[in-house]
This record gives C-alpha cells, structure tokens and sequence, in this order.
C-alpha cells in the first residue's frame, strides 16, 4: 500500500534534471519528494480510497508524516546554513519552452521557505491526524483525506516555487482545494455557496494577481523569482508601483483582507479541521508569504507598502469590532483569524518583514490550536456551534479546556507565551519605524482581541451550562485520544515558540535566520538596525502591550466568567443597550458592518440588471443579426423564386430585355 | 426614288419585328404566340431582302437565304402547332399562362 | 393624257406612293394580328399582312419571293394556322384576358427595341448605292443550285422530318 507513493515520490525525485545551485547538498535532492508525497497520496485515495473504507485515512496519513519528517531534515539544514546564504534551488524540467518565453518548473528553498515550511508541514501533520477522529463517522472520509492531501500539495509547491508561474499555478489550486474541502459536504445548501463565495471572491483578488504577474513579464520578460529580484530596480517607478499593489490584490483575495474579506467567515461552512488547516494556519498565510516573499518589489516602492500597511490595520480593527458579538465559535475565530492577518499585513507594510513572518508562525500554532480545539467542543456537545448553548464544559472536557486557554493567553499576547514575542515585536517595529499610527490601532486591537477572545472561552467553558449543553449534560465526554494528541501537540509551541524564536529581544533567533532574505530590502527602506533599550522605549512598548492585554483580559474576565463563577448577561445586556451609539456599533458588529448586503446589493441586484441588460441585447441585436441574416436569406430566397413562373413568355421577356441592354450597349459604346 | 431607302426598309423591318414580339410575349393564346413569330419572321426576311436590294453584290444571294428562310418558318409552324394542338388535347385550354407544370 | 411622273400636289413618285401604302397596310394588319380579340380575325389579319409583304419584295425587286410568299405563307402557313384554331378553340366564349399581366413591360420592351433597330439601322453606314437591283429568276436558280446547293438538300430533309414529326405529334395516338 505504501509502495506506490514512494515509488512515485524516488521517481520524481530521479526525474529532477539536477539544474541544482552550485551549493548542492544531497538533502537538495530530496526537496522534490516534500509535495511529491501527498501529490502521490493524493492520487491513490483518489483512486482507491472509496474501497478502502475505514483504513483510507492512512495512505494520506503516512504521506504526510513521511513528507514532515523530510521537511524538517531539508529546514534543518537550510537554518544551518547548509544551502548557502540565499538558499538554493533545483529546476526540475521546462514546462514551456515557447522561444523568448521559457518557463522551468523548479523548487528553491532558502530560510523564508524553510520558515514556512516548518508551519505548513507540522499543522498539516497534526491536522491530518486529528482529522482521522474528528471524520471518523463521515462517509465521505476518503475524499476528505484525498483533497486534504491535494491542498497540502499545492501548498508546499506554493511555498517552495522558484517562479511566478508555479505560484500563480499553486495559488490556484489552494483555490480550489479550499473550495473543495469548504463545499465537502455539499449537499449542504449553505457550505455549497459558502464554497462557492470563496472561490469568486478569490478570483477577484487572483485577477490582480494575474495582471501583476503580465505586467512583470512585459516589463521584465522573465517570472523567474530571483531574476525578478535582481532587475526590478531597473523599471521605472510607477511600474514597479503598479505590480506591487497587483500582487498585493492577489494576496488580499487569498489573505482575506479588506474588501475581500467576506469570504473567510463563510468558509466555516466547512468542517473544523479544514478551517484549521486551510483557513487559519496555512492558505490564508500563502499571502503574508507572497508580500514577503516579493519584498525586494516593495521595498523599492514605500507609497505601495503604506497601502499594505493601511489595508491591514484596518482588517485589523474591523475584523476585531465584528467578532464582538457572533454568536458561532467558529465565526468568532475566523474573525480572529481576519484579525492577525491584518496585523501580519501591517508588519509587512511598515517593513517589520520577520516580525510579520514571525507572528505568522505562531499565530500558526495557537490559531490551529484555538479551531482544533473548538472542533473538539462542537464534537463534545453534539455539533452544536452557537455558545449561548454552551457553557460550563470545563470540567467535562479538560484536555480540551486547558490547551484552548493556552490558546487563549496566547493570542492575547501574554507573556511568556509566543503570542506576546510576535505581536509585541509587530508592535514595536511599527512604533520605531515611524507608523505610530499603526502602533496606536494596533494597540487598540490587541485589547480587543484579549476581550473577545475571553468572551468565547467564558461562554463556552465557565459558568452554568445552559441551552443544548444542559440538556445532554450527561452524554458530554472528552475527544479521542487522535484528537486531544494533536491538541497538545499544538499547545506546546503555542507555549514555547516565543522562547525559542523570538529571544534575545532585538536580536532574535527568528530575525538572524531571516536576515539574509531580507537585508536587501531593509538596506533600500533604510532601516537602521537599531539597539535594543530594555530600560528605554522598546521596554515601555512592551509594557504597553501587555497593560492592554491585561486590561482586555480583565474585562473579559469581569463581564463573561472564569470557572466556576459565571458571567454577567444583564450587565452585557445593560451596556450594548446603554445609548444610540452603542446599540448602532452593537447592531453594525452584529450585521458584520453590513458589507455582505453591500456586495449582495452592488453585484447581485444592480449587477443582476446589468446582466440582464446585457443578455436583452444578445438575445435581441446580436441573436437578432444573426437571425436575420438567415431569415432575410431566406425570403430573398422565397422572393427570387417568384421569377420561376415556368411560364415561357416570362422567360422570353427577360430574352427579349437582355437583348435590347446588350444592343443598346453597344451601340452607345461602339458606334459613336 | 427617295422614300425607299435601305435605312427606310430596315426601318420597317425593326418595326415590324417589334410588333411580333410584343405580340409574342403579350398573348395568352399559344396560336397567337405563333402568329407573332411568323411576323417576325417576315420582318427578318423583309431586312434580308433590302439588303440584298440595296447593296451591290448580294442581289441572289438575299434571295436564296430569304428563301430558305420561308422554308424553315414552314418546317417550324408545322412542328409548333403540332405541339399546341397536342398540348390542347392534353389540358383542354389553348392559354401559356396554364402551362406551368414546369414551375415548382 | 400621259399619267404624270409624280402624284401631283404631293410631289411623290409612283413607286413611292405605292411602297407608302403597302407599308402602311402590312404595318395596321401586324398591329391588328396581336391585338384582336378573337383569333380567327387575327389569322385573317395576319393573311393581309402577309399579302402586304408580298407587293414589298416585289417593290424590292425579288418577284420570285413575292411568287414564294403567297403559295407558302399564305397558301400554306396561314391556312394551317386556321385549321389549328379551329382545332384548339374552347367551347365556352372567348377569353375575358387578351394579354398576359406582363403586357405593358412587353409594350415597352418592344417599343425600346424597334427604337434600337432603328438607330442601328441609321448609324450604319451601309455602303450602298442609291439604286435597287432587281433579281431575275434564273440568276437565283444558277445560285440555289451551285453555291447553295448543300442547304436545299438539308432543308428538302428538314421539312420531311418536320412533317413526320408533326404528324407524329398530332396524331390522336391513345385516346379512346
């Protein structure tokens, strides 16, 4: 059963026509097999996996692990330096060799890949064997694990592509595995349009991608990245301008950010590990690595990195003031989700490039923790998601229980925790690089994301059981072992990753591994690289930070409960209620600030007209044209044929005319 | 001697044929349609005739055609009519307009 | 008294004035063949105009074909032509229509072309001399039967064959 993916996998890996760097490392070599793996797990649960019932989560399973096990070999030796300074590729074959237009399909890795890929295989890993209990009961589990495989394919590729091309190609199929895997079970109304949403709202955001990707091969007339890199600074201005937001629409889409973000909420449709996997920890990621990726392109153009600042921080604040008031789990994740992405953006914009990658990675760990864990209390209560039906689960599912509250102080940014390392430093960075503003918005949304976070855990784990919870209050009991395995897996580096990576402050792990993919943008910003003064404004940053937090904490904590002791919904109640202004935010929070009545309104209604305007003129002028071309062929047809009377005198008479024309004729031109 | 002149004769001659063809395609009557190609066909043998009369070295040679040109129309109206006549028997009506079976 | 040289008060020669009337004659009795009503007095129209046309060759100098024209065309054609009048005629009453819908275009047609021949006629030069030569009658036999011997023979067979064929055609081969 094992041997055709590996089979497959040493093929690929054979079939590398060894374009590799001059720094060649055997474990170079091995870099194909990495997507090579799920591709061929893929492949075989497609396949075959509806025969195999109950075991078809296995193939998939074993791909993966054996895929993680080869990544973190090829990351060990990348952060070890092993593939030189700036990384190394291999180029596997020519997929178009179209004269001027030549495009190798290859794999590069440097550090930024290996960052990367340390996230995308570890949750992939965890997701896929947490998803082996949470799927258990679906009949549909092989084509689950065949598509999750398909996804960890295409992102892998994404992350270690050498050209536009194979990420556009990448990026694309992530589309699609999101839209498959949010539509899983379609036949579900509501995941079948969520599915659907996600895809087109994509799309847009792909369109500008697409278009970027155009513009840098009629500028450039080559999409190989590092080539790229080495000639942008040859373009003129407004250029380079144009395909920096270009490539910023596509990661918008993807990253659902501000106005595409309306996809992501919807997209919980789909079961929870897919909102994990794809919507938490990995696809929606494949932005924030894009901008950082073409850092080189944004680093010549600031005007363009405001924007992305901009965009992002209001993500931010939006996304937080939404999950307020959502009653769903999940929603109020996904917003959370939309959040941290916001601030990884606003990183990137203020060119914090590692602070961004940074608090991508833990935002990784503790926000697949946060959704595993939820998936783990819809399993507990029955599939119920609206936590005015929960409460009190505390103390029947304590694994559970405990790693979400890592979760929790995590990403609320308490310290020690790795939440605290990467927002602080995101913080910091925007402060000292002169975006204050940033700094300001972003402090207020790390108080709000400590309040509502508090908020989901005091509704759904403290005080009182009520609703749905009470009623099979008897029947609530902890997950599979399959399941809480992974949930403690990811509670860990949730706990430790800011230790590890993010000290000595200033100067971190993470900012020294990162160094050489982004010191060439940081010399074009201008960044100074500055001292670290504990005593001095960097210490009163990261005070700052955690007051918020502890602040938001604290009024989570006073209005929503903490073990035993329940919250306050009168006082809720009282306050949301208190005047105009607050019932108009409470109502706005609620409708999500209306803006999927504004795309409803703006593409369905008005763009319905115009589709109709449009089909009234195909169905009228040009179907009209067409039609009457025919039609007038055929009465001139039916009119002709009235000259075949079959009568000889009419005939004679068109003799007789042809006669005097052709006389006449003649004797005008020849006789005088 | 002023009057007749070849230009007169030929003249004559074209009005004459003119008359035949009207009258050829105006009829409704197939014998009439025939009586006009005799006309014309004496039209042609009138023009014939005049040339021969007025142009030097085609005196006999006018005749002998205009002749055989009496002779054929003769051939002619005998098949012509033998058709007509079993035409009638075959439809019951003298008049072309009915004959259209050759129409689609 | 000696008959004068030309009609007096007209000034007109003899021979003019009798060309002027057989023109006249043929002319009115061509225009009375296609467009009476009734067919036997189109036939008997038709007989005057041949009659007309007789005296004209004569006028031209060929006697021989004015001799021609009476035997055959009027002795032969004409009388043919009436015996399949009588042969065709409809019992009921004659027609209401004389002429076909196409009548006028045909009115036109045909004034348009005589116009034609006629400006033909007049721009040619033709090369003639002003005088009329007569034929005598053994000038055209040494003509018919040396030059133009190949035709005679051909059309003594054509009218045979036209004979055969029409009595073919007419004959009343299956009717009860």
């Amino acid at each position: 059963m094992f041997a055709p993916p590996i089979a497959g996998a040493a093929l690929l890996a054979l079939a590398a026509e060894g374009g590799s760097e001059a720094v060649s490392s055997p474990l170079l070599d091995l870099v194909p097999i990495i997507p090579a793996l799920p591709l061929a797990g893929f492949a075989f649960t497609a396949l075959f996996g509806r025969r195999l019932g109950r075991l078809a989560h296995l193939v998939p399973l074993a791909a993966v692990v054996a895929s993680w096990l080869i990544a973190m070999a090829v990351v060990y030796e990348a952060l070890t330096g092993g593939f030189g300074e700036h990384g190394a590729g291999i180029t596997l074959w020519t997929w178009v060799p179209a004269g001027a237009f030549q495009v190798t399909v290859g794999l590069f890795v440097d550090n930024l890949a290996a960052c990367l890929l340390i996230v995308v295989t570890t949750i992939g890993m965890l997701v896929h064997l947490y998803s082996v209990g949470y799927m258990a009961h679906d009949p549909g589990r092989w084509r689950f694990f065949a598509y999750l495989n398909l996804f960890m394919f295409s992102m892998l590729l994404l992350v270690l592509a050498d050209s536009f091309l194979v990420i556009f190609a990448a990026w694309e199929l992530v589309g699609l595995c999101s839209y498959l895997l949010i539509g899983f079970w379609y036949r579900r109304r509501s995941a079948a349009l969520a599915a659907k949403k996600a895809f087109i709202v994509n799309r847009v955001g792909d369109l500008g991608f697409a278009l970027g990707i155009m513009l840098i091969w009629v500028s450039l007339g080559t999409l190989d990245l590092r080539e790229v890199f080495a000639r942008i600074g040859e373009l003129d201005h407004t250029t380079i301008v144009a395909i920096a937001l270009l490539v910023f629409c596509g990661a918008m889409g993807k990253s659902a950010q501000f106005p595409l973000h309306v996809w992501l909420p919807d997209a919980m449709e789909g079961p929870t590990p897919v909102s994990a996997l794809i919507h938490a920890a990995t696809m929606v990621n494949a932005g924030v690595y894009l901008v950082a990726r073409t850092n080189p392109i944004f680093a010549q153009v600031p005007e363009a990195m405001v924007v992305v600042a901009a965009v992002g921080i209001f993500t931010a604040i939006l996304a937080a003031s939404i999950a307020f008031t959502q009653n769903d789990i999940k929603r109020v994740l996904a917003y959370s989700t939309l959040s941290q992405l916001g601030y990884m953006f606003a990183a990137l914009g203020v060119g914090a490039f590692s602070a961004a990658i940074f608090h991508l990675m833990t935002h990784g760990f503790f926000k697949g923790l946060l959704f595993l864990g939820s998936g783990s209390v819809i399993h507990a209560v029955g599939d119920e998601q609206d936590m005015n039906n929960m409460g009190g689960l505390w103390r029947r599912i304590p694994v559970t229980h405990w790693t979400m509250l890592v979760g929790t102080l995590a990403i609320a940014g308490i310290p020690p925790l790795a939440g605290f390392f990467s927002k602080d430093e995101v913080l910091g960075e925007s402060f000292k690089l002169g975006f204050a503003w940033v700094w300001a918005i972003g402090i207020v949304v790390a108080a709000m994301t400590a309040f509502y976070m508090w908020r989901l855990m005091g509704k759904t784990f403290y005080g009182p059981p009520s609703g749905h919870a009470r009623s099979i209050w008897d029947r609530i009991h902890e997950s599979t072992p399959t399941m809480t395995v992974s949930l403690v897996l990811l509670a860990i580096p949730s706990a430790l990753a800011g230790l590890a990576l993010g000290l000595p402050f200033g100067d971190s792990v993470l900012k020294r591994w990162l160094e050489p993919v982004f010191a060439g943008a940081e010399e074009t910003l201008g960044h100074a690289a500055g001292e670290f003064a504990l005593l001095g404004v960097d210490g009163a940053l990261i005070l700052a930070s955690v007051f918020v937090a502890t602040v938001g904490l604290l009024a989570g904590i006073w209005l929503f409960g903490a073990f035993r002791a329940g919250g306050r919904p009168a006082m809720v109640a009282r306050i949301s209620g208190a005047n105009a202004a607050t019932r108009f935010l409470y109502r706005a929070s609620f409708a999500k600030w209306w803006f999927d009545d504004l795309n409803h309104l703006l593409f369905i209604v008005i763009g319905g007209k115009v589709a109709a305007a449009c089909w009234w003129f195909d169905w009228v002028v040009v179907d009209g044209t067409v039609n009457g071309v025919g039609r007038l062929t055929v009465d001139a047809g039916r009119g002709l044929r009235r000259v075949q009377t079959g009568r000889v005198q009419n005939y004679a008479l068109g003799i007789a005319i042809g006669l005097i024309v052709m006389a006449g004729s003649y004797l005008l031109i020849a006789g005088r | 001697m002023t009057l007749q002149s070849l230009d007169t004769y030929l003249v004559l001659a074209g009005a004459l044929f003119a008359i035949g063809s009207f009258g050829f395609l105006a009829r409704r009557n197939a014998i009439s349609m025939l009586m006009s190609i005799e006309l014309m066909l004496n039209a042609v043998n009138l023009a014939i005739l005049a040339f021969g009369a007025f142009v030097p070295g085609l005196a006999g040679h006018a005749s002998v055609i205009a002749l055989f040109v009496i002779a054929v129309a003769a051939a002619e109206a005998t098949v012509g009519l033998a058709i007509v006549v079993a035409i009638y028997r075959n439809r019951r009506t003298p008049l072309v307009d009915e004959y259209d079976a050759m129409r689609e | 008294m000696p008959i004068p040289d030309t009609i007096p008060l007209l000034n007109l020669p003899w021979a003019d004035a009798l060309f002027a009337l057989l023109a006249g004659v043929m002319l009115l009795a061509a225009l009375l063949v296609v467009t009476l009503r009734d067919i036997i007095r189109c036939g008997l129209a038709l007989i005057v105009c041949f009659a007309a046309l007789a005296g004209l060759y004569v006028l031209l100098g060929a006697p021989l074909l004015a001799a021609t024209q009476v035997l055959v065309y009027i002795g032969a054609i004409a009388v043919l032509i009436l015996f399949a009048v009588m042969l065709t005629q409809a019992k009921a009453a004659p027609t209401r229509l004389v002429f076909q819908t196409q009548a006028i275009p045909a009115a036109i047609a045909a004034a348009v072309l005589a116009i034609v021949i006629g400006l033909a006629a007049a721009a040619t030069d033709w090369g003639e001399a002003g005088r009329r030569v007569a034929t005598g009658t053994d000038a055209l036999a040494t003509l018919l039967f040396s030059d133009y011997v190949l035709p005679f023979e051909v059309v003594s067979v054509l009218l045979l064959l036209a004979v055969i064929g029409g009595v073919y055609l007419a004959r009343r081969g299956d009717e009860r």
